[in-house]
Formats: C-alpha cells, structure tokens, sequence
C-alpha cells in the first residue's frame, strides 16, 4: 500500500483529498488508527458460500426440542454427533463436518481462540431471492424497493478511492473465479482481476496490449477505447506481479483436493510470495438445498466438510510462513434457510444466518445466541440480531484503518460493532456508534401463554374455501385452506345420505399458512358434503357438483 | 445558449481541439451516405457487415437506405427449427412412482436437448444475415421482454420458438399490440408463473415485470405496489397446454373459472367484470385495456424508457440517469407515432444524431457482435461458437435473469479480453492462408494497395479507421518489413497474402478499437 495512497485512505472524507499537501502532515486532523508511518497491509479473505448455507444445521441448536421434533424431523443433525463447543449451557453445537480438516479444522481453530461464530447475521426486510440477496449483501446497501439499482459493491466503492494514479504493484483485490462480482464493482471501472491459474494469466498478460494508447481527443469514442485499454493494461501489468508472487511463494501445509482448497492454496502461496493484495475472495458454491440436504453424508454436511479443511489448512499455512498477524477471513452467504423443513427433505430461503471469521487476529469466541433464542417475524422466518452491515463497518475501519466518514460515506449510516465491541482482536470500541439492537426474550415453551406461537393462543380457526361451487361439469374445484395452526389435514367426501364416497386428500402434515389444493369430487351430479379433519378439528362444507 | 456556445468554439479553435458534442437532432440526414456512413450502419443493424452489400449503400440516401434494411427483414422467410415444433409431451402427473419419475427425466430431457437446437438454429440465422435488421431487433425483444428457456422450470422449446417467431412477426408493429400479445404468449406465461395466476392465489411476478422491466420501468412514482397486485389480479386465468391429455397443444387459453370477477382498480382506471368471462370478452377488457390503461396513464415513462432502449441498442448503451435531449425527442416522437416501432427506428436510424461521426465506433461490442462479426466472414462451426458465447455469457434464450443482460463495459474484464483474443487466435488459426487470401480479394478495396487495404480492415473490423500513426504501424506489420510496392506482386499469391493478413488480423485482435463498434 503506497503511503499517499493511504493517506488519501484516511483523510477526513473524500472531499478533502485535494487539499492533503505531502510532507508536512497535522497529524491531529487524521482519525485514522494508524500511525503515519505505518503501511497497513492487512488482508481480508471473504469466503462466499453461494446458495444460502443452512446456518441452523451448522450451529445446531442442540437443547431446543422444537428443532428435533417440530422444525426438522427429518433432517436434524442427532445430538449425539454433534460437537460440543463454547459453553454448553449456551445450548449450541457444531456440526460434525467442522471437525473436519487440519488440527480439528474450524472446531479446532475456534479451540485455539481462532474462529468467531457470529449467529444470526442479516438485515431489515430481507430479500429472498438468490440474485437480489446477493447483490444486497455484496453492495452492503439496503435498496428501498426491489426496483433500487445496487450498481456497486461495498469493497467496489472502498478501492474506488485510489484511483487516478498509475495502476499500484499488485491489483487491490482478487476473485478467484472467472465472473466479475459486484462485490468488487466500483463507480466506472471493477477494482478487482479475475484469476484462476497464474501461469495462463501471465501468458494472457502477454497477449494483450501493454501500451497505454494516446488517442489525443476528448470523445465518447476515446473514453470507451481508454475503458478497453485500461482493462487490457491491467491484465498485463498484475499477471507479472501475480506471477512473481506466485513462483517466489510456497505452500506448506497440505490441502485437500477440492475446488475451495485449491482456491484457498492459492491466495496463500501469493500472499507468501508478497502480493500486496487487500482482498482475495474465494468461493464454494452448492448450498441451495432446496432439496435432498442430506443428513451426516449428505450434500451439505459435504460442503461443510469442505469448508472447514480448507480454512483449517489455510489458517494452518498462513501461519506456518508467518503471515498470520495480518490475515483474517470471514465467510458470507446470502441467506440462510428457514427452521422448517421442506417436503423434498430440504430446506428453504431464509434469514438470519450465522457467519464465520477466522485468524489469529479474531476474537476467538461466540457473538449471539443460539437460534433458539431468535423470535420469528412471520410463520417461517427468524429475525437477525446482526446488521451484516457492522462487520462491514468493523473490516473498513479497524482492519483497514479507514476513517469512519470515509466509512460512514461507503455503507451508507452508521451501526453498532458486534455487541458493542466487534469480532476484531484490535477493534476500539467507540460509543458514538449506534448501540447494538436488542432482540426481545423469547419464550419457546409451547405451552407457555407467553409464546406467541403456542396453539394455545391462536384465536383463529382454520379456514376452508372451496370454489367454483358449484363445480364445473367434471367436479374439479380448489380448496382455499388456511391454517393458523400446522395440522394434520384429511379430507373425506359424502354423499347427502351420509354414504362415504371416498378420500379427497389423504392425511397430509400442513405448516401455517395457506395452500390452494386442486381436487375432484367423486360420484355424480347433486349435493355433496367434505369432512374436512385438521388434527382434532372438524369441518363440514357442503359442494354441488353441476 | 448562443452565446456559450460561440465561446466555446472560440476556444476550442484557440487550443486546436475538435468539437466533440454530438448532434442531437432526430431530423433526417441530408446528405447521402458515405463508406464510412454505411459500414456504421450495418454495424449497428446487423451481427455482421457484408462488404460487398456494405457497397451497395454507398450513395443512397439514409432513409432509403434503412428502409432497405426493414424490408428485407419483413420479407425474410424463417426456416423451421431441427425439431418437431408441434410434438405433444406424455405428462408425468397421472403416472405413478418410477413411471412419473423417468417420464419427468425424459420431458427435461427433450426440453433441453430442443431449445439447444434452436439456440443453435438462432446463431445460424444471426450469422448469416448481412442485409436486414431481423436478427438486430429480434434481439433486441428478446432481451427486452426476457424469457430464460432454462428458468425454473426447464420451458419447452415448442414455446420458446413460437415466442421467436411472435418477436419476428411483431418487432415492427406498434407497441402496445406487441405487449398484448405478449403477455398472453405461452413461454411468457409459463417463465412469469402468468400460467399460474387465478384468482384465489395471484401470482404477481409477470405483473411487476410487466410494470417495471417490459413497460413503465423503475423509478420514483412510476407504479405503486397496490397496482401491481391489481394488475396481476386482472391478468388472471390464461394457461398454456403442452401435454397429450390437455387439449390444445402450444395456443394459450382462458380458463374462466380461475378469472378474477373482482374489481380491480390499476393506476386509478377501475376494471369491472360486466360481461361474461369468455376468452375473447376477457381478452379485450383485460389484456388489451389493462395495455391501454398503461400506455395512456404512463406515457411519459413509458415512451422514455422505451426510446432509451432503442438509444442503447443502436447508438450508445452506457446506462444513464437522466434522458438525453435526443431520447426525449425519440420518445416524444414514439408517442406521437402511435407507438409505431418501424417508423420510431426509422427515424432514429436515419437522423443527424445517428449519423454523427462522434457516434460512430462507441458501442462496446457484447460476445454476440464480438463472435459474430468476425466468425461470419469466415469458416467456423456453429456449435464451437455457441460454446464461446455461452463462455462469455450470452446464451441466446437463456439470459442470466429476468432483467435480461446488464451490457456496455461488463462484457469487457480481465477474464474476457484475454479470452476473446485466444478465442479469435484460434479461429484464425483454423482458416487456410489461401481462402484467407481469396476473401480479402474478393470483399476489400483496393486490394492490390496494401495502405489502403489495411485501411479497409480495419473499417470492417475496427470501432473507427485508425489515425495514421497507428494505420502505418498496422501497414508495417501487414508487409512485414516488405516495402509496400512488392506489396501487389506479393498479393497475387492469395496464399501469401492470406499469411500476411492473418499477421495484420493477430495484431488487430489486441487492439481497444477491435472490441469496439
């Protein structure tokens, strides 16, 4: 990091940048946390899990009986395998892939004060759509409508402010993939390359024009021109750099054979090899497990497996080549996944999901609670505890030394750092913040008149509909049912002489909510009555088929 | 205004720069076209410029000339696509256990393997159109009212190629017949969930596209959440067919008993069910006033947001935030047109602005016109480009949402321009020096004049010619250290110049402007 290009970081607000003279500085008009004279070389490693990973089947809420036999019969991780950690009485446990890995892998890093479990990350009115969530948590704005452009990335905006000068030794960030992210994604230009293998980047840096090419007017035409040139001059200038990082550094520890390791390797080797990269983002794609989530073998307790041997084998590596005072990773992902499972023993879309960060320079405990404790804000989603948005604001200010108007400027407003003091081993705490929001007690005892979601406290009846009636010519109709309690629904049919003409629906398990269901009576023309059964309940509607 | 704008010439004469401002009248050139003139043209109406038609232009007149370009589109015939457009599929619905399941696999199947032939089917066309705007503006609607063949569901290709064929028949006609047609086309309704929509539970999600992608757009006060939930409420009840046992096969239906009989009420107009619930009744006070009801309450937004579409797939697409002079005038002129599309890019294609030399060559070429207007000239299998254009991210019929592709600078990043000039390596490398040879011959003037020659390349395959110094550097490399006067001698032998070119081309390949249109 050149120093002017630091400064330029740390003034008070971007406006001010002109007016910063080299040399002599007041010290006192900065709010930075670095000296001067130090070089920050802090780097961030962000982790993408893309698909929404199941933050609930990742720290298990082992005492709540609710998640064993209400929210996932069928796909809770059993207790006996799962991994006691942190405090037991605070009711969590990893899952058993996190054991998976060098030295213990994520479970032993957070043993060895080295992982903070940060639980029930997300964000006001969350969006649930994969394309829209994302591009949320990778501009780090809360767009007010989902017609709201979000055309930059929060780091986009960061690295913005270092340009107008040559092109610096190493590119400020990199994605290890081949699609740009928005992540990255600055006012005109992306402030990050795309790099999946060195060698054939050093070998397209050869490819491409290496000249800065004067065209000597001012046009539409010439700024589009400069646009593809600058593009071309960038691959050329950091596929040397890359590759002199990449050959000068060397892996010491082993890594697994799969796609986030290799990834992972990578940034390790060119961070020993003394790339001055900021930010490197990697990614493990495949948590949208809408479908057959597997249990302990299954498709996410794969994924998670991998995702802990190779943080593990590069935390481990970090340090062996003695870097790890200045690197620290977090994980992201852009939601999590409802507590109820789905019929396709999956889960869906949800919110509040927990998030990682590794390094020695974390703190190495839990921030939140177990989601037990989290309340739903409807019938199928959890509230966050935490403004994704602090951990923005903590990485920005306190790992890279931004100011916070500089800061304030890039994530629009102001938040709370993680319960007030931030996952960050050298956060200073700064009461000018906003104070972290306070959740309200939860009460999960389904008995308790004091919880909300008990059936006994629900005042409403079950609501049943059925149209066109009367039906059509073929005795097709819908039924419109609302349940305010999850039932067990089953649906007979008689004629008007009491006569059972046979089963609809067969006993089917409903959550709350509505459901449209297409159904045919059976027999002929006239009246027919349904005896519709929702747990101990009992409805009769009457149908006539035309 | 005068006044500053004398000033500024004044000083721009002062320091000796050119005055880059563009024109930005919409009124009709008046002059007749020069090479540079239409090869600008057909470089934003077509994939790809045929030299030899390019020359046929020359001294028309530009109305005449995008006329041209319009009828040739109109009286274009379409062949069928390699698959059977009317084949019904067995539904896996009324089988049972394992029969359900591979009947379902083998519907995905043939739902795949289909639309692939008709990407295929579309590259082929895309590629070989040289003198009309059909393949530009089929495009453009198809990016415009997106429909993904591979969404969330896989949709059957029957759909996805009528949709096609329902862009070519109406991609001149006047926009509001098209958003009613639309709305009610078969891929339409099953990638929006419009097939899903009745009147117990609406499915909003072709009501807000609708409104926010394919008429009014995004913005302050443009349309309230309220309507789009009235509006999905009033497009209730039309379902598409394409199994055996559901009668009519690919040809949209109302299904009365599913339309909502509510009142509505959308941008303040009320929607009352007084008439029977027929097909035709419904069509008419539902879809088409539903059309009619956007166009007359929104005309503004509607009008602009169209015209800037227009204004960034033929002139400039940088996405801007405010609508130029130009794209007020084109939408203003949209209205008055009747929302007539022909006439509307008609005039845009045939005006000062269009034809102002500060316009020509800033368009950043996507992967289609990238690919395209460079493999059409020469001898390249359709399946190894439809591997590259998926590579680069623009598969046709399957955009990377409903929000279609985002364009202008994403398609150019660190990954993609060196990948573009292997891509375009190995398709040279690919053709034989002596056809290389016989092409230039055959297409480029002044072929035995080696300046000139590289002069013409570039026209062809450049944003702009290049300024001298940079024309000599590339005439340098074409002789290759020759002096230019055996350059004549040299190009008889066609495989000789076929190797010189392919050195001329590899150097264009790294150039800014090669990307550039």
């Amino acid at each position: 990091m050149k120093r002017r290009s630091f400064i330029k970081n740390s003034s008070v607000g971007l406006g001010a940048v002109s007016q910063i003279k080299l040399g002599k500085l007041d010290v006192s008009s900065f709010d930075s946390l670095y000296k001067v004279e130090e070089e920050n070389e802090n780097i961030l490693i962000i982790v993408q899990l893309f698909g929404g990973n199941d933050g609930i089947n990742t720290i298990i809420p082992k005492e709540w009986p609710d998640y064993y036999n209400r929210f996932r019969p069928k796909l809770h991780i059993p207790q006996d395998k799962s991994i006691a950690y942190d405090d037991p009485a605070k009711g969590m446990a990893m899952h058993p892939s996190l054991k998976d890995g060098i030295k213990e892998g994520m479970y032993g890093l957070f043993k060895d004060g080295k992982l903070s479990v940060i639980q029930g990350v997300g964000y006001h009115n969350p969006n649930l759509s994969h394309f829209r969530s994302t591009d949320i948590w990778f501009s780090g704005i809360i767009p007010a409508n989902d017609g709201q452009s979000l055309p930059t990335g929060w780091l986009g905006r960061y690295f913005d402010q270092y340009q107008n000068q040559e092109l610096p030794d190493s590119p400020y960030c990199i994605h290890v993939g081949d699609t740009p992210l928005l992540l990255f994604q600055g006012d005109e230009i992306e402030n990050a390359i795309l790099l999946e293998n060195p060698d054939d980047f050093f070998e397209q840096g050869k490819s491409v024009e290496s000249e800065k090419i004067v065209l000597g007017e001012q046009s539409l035409f010439s700024k589009e021109f400069d646009y593809v040139n600058d593009v071309g001059l960038k691959v050329n200038h950091f596929s040397k750099s890359v590759k002199t990082a990449f050959d000068k550094g060397a892996n010491k520890q082993n890594y697994a054979e799969d796609s986030l390791s290799n990834q992972l390797k990578l940034v390790a080797r060119l961070i020993d090899g003394g790339l001055k990269t900021k930010v490197y983002s990697v990614s493990l794609g495949g948590f949208d497990t809408h479908g057959d989530q597997g249990l302990l073998d299954g498709l996410h307790s794969k994924l998670l497996s991998q995702l802990s041997s190779a943080v593990s084998s590069f935390q481990a590596d970090i340090e062996s080549m003695g870097h790890a005072k200045k690197v620290i990773g977090i994980t992201v992902s852009e939601f999590g996944r409802r507590p109820y499972e789905n019929a396709s023993l999956g889960t869906d879309h949800g919110t509040a999901n927990v998030m990682f960060a590794f390094g020695e320079e974390v703190k190495g405990k839990v921030f939140g609670t177990s989601v037990a404790q989290l309340p739903f804000f409807d019938a199928e989603n959890l509230v966050y505890r935490y403004d994704f948005r602090s951990i923005y604001q903590e990485i920005l200010r306190s790992w890279f030394g931004a100011s916070p108007t500089v800061t304030e400027n890039i994530i629009s407003g102001t938040f709370a750092y993680i319960d007030g003091e931030g996952f960050i081993k050298q956060t200073v705490k700064d009461t000018t913040l906003p104070p972290q929001l306070v959740l309200p007690e939860i009460n999960n005892d389904s008995k308790s008149p004091n919880n909300p979601s008990s059936p006994y406290n629900v005042e409403k009846q079950d609501i049943f509909q059925v149209f066109p009636n009367p039906t059509t010519p073929d005795g097709k109709f819908i039924l419109r049912m609302i349940l305010f309690v999850g039932a067990d629904v089953e649906i007979t049919q008689f004629n008007i002489k009491g006569i059972p003409m046979g089963t609809l629906l067969k006993k089917k398990t409903y959550r709350v909510g509505g459901y449209i269901l297409n159904l045919e009576l059976n027999g002929g023309h006239g009246l027919h009555f349904l005896h519709i059964k929702a747990n101990n309940r009992n409805h009769f509607i009457k149908v006539m088929r035309a | 205004m005068a006044i500053v704008t004398n000033r500024r010439s004044f000083f721009e004469t002062l320091l000796g720069q050119t005055n880059t401002r563009a024109i930005q009248s919409l009124d009709e050139l008046d002059r007749p076209l020069n090479k540079v003139d239409v090869y600008h043209l057909l470089k934003r109406c077509c994939f790809s410029v045929d030299p030899l038609y390019a020359k046929s232009l020359i001294g028309k007149n530009a109305k005449v000339a995008v006329t041209e370009l319009i009828n040739n589109a109109k009286n274009k015939t379409i062949p069928l696509p390699p698959f059977d457009v009317n084949q019904a599929f067995i539904s896996p619905e009324n089988l049972a256990g394992d029969a359900k399941a591979k009947q379902r696999e083998a519907n995905l199947t043939a739902h795949f393997e289909q639309n692939k032939l008709l990407v295929s089917w579309w590259l082929d066309l895309m590629k070989g159109d040289k003198n009309s705007l059909s393949e530009k503006l089929t495009f453009l609607w198809h990016s415009h009212f997106t429909t993904q063949y591979e969404g969330n569901e896989p949709i059957p290709a029957q759909f996805i190629y009528r949709q096609n064929l329902l862009f070519r028949k109406q991609y001149l006609s006047d926009f509001k017949a098209f958003l009613e047609k639309v709305t009610i086309d078969g891929a339409m309704l099953l990638y929006l969930n419009g097939s899903s929509n009745n009147r117990l539970a609406a499915n909003e999600n072709y009501a807000r596209e609708l409104l926010e992608l394919f008429s009014v757009g995004i913005g302050e006060g443009h349309y309230s959440e309220e309507d789009i939930r009235e509006a999905a409420k009033v497009l209730t009840a039309w379902r598409v067919n394409y199994y055996t046992d559901g009668g009519e096969l690919y040809k949209p239906f109302l299904d009365p008993a599913l339309f909502s009989t509510d009142q509505k009420t959308v941008f303040d107009v009320s929607f009352t069910v007084d008439y029977t619930v027929n097909q035709e009744n419904v069509y008419k006070n539902s879809i088409q006033k539903l059309m009619a009801v956007i166009l007359d309450k929104k005309t503004r937004e509607v009008s602009h947001f169209l015209a800037q579409k227009f204004y960034n797939t033929f002139v400039y697409s940088k996405p801007q935030d405010q609508p130029t002079e130009t794209v007020t005038q084109l939408a203003y002129f949209f209205v008055s047109s009747g929302y007539n599309i022909q006439t509307t890019i008609i005039k845009l294609l045939s005006s000062k602005h269009f034809f102002d030399e500060s316009n020509y060559g800033i368009q950043i070429k996507s992967p289609l016109e990238n690919l395209l207007g460079f493999a059409a000239h020469f001898d390249v299998e359709t399946e190894k480009l439809y591997k590259w254009v998926v590579n680069f991210g623009q598969e046709p019929l399957n955009p990377p949402n409903v929000s279609g592709w985002k364009g202008y600078r994403s398609w150019i990043n660190t990954k993609s321009l060196p990948t573009y000039i292997f891509v375009f390596n190995e398709i040279l490398k690919e053709q034989n020096d002596e056809s290389l040879g016989n092409w230039a011959f055959k297409n480029m003037d002044n072929y035995d004049d080696s300046y000139m020659l590289v002069e013409n390349i570039t026209l062809l395959f450049l944003g702009k010619i290049p300024d001298e110094l940079r024309l000599e550097k590339l005439h340098k490399v074409l002789l290759g250290g020759a002096p230019y006067y055996e350059w004549p001698e040299l190009a008889q032998n066609k495989s000789n110049a076929g190797i010189r070119i392919k050195v001329l081309l590899k150097e264009m390949f790294r150039m800014p402007d090669f990307y550039l249109a």
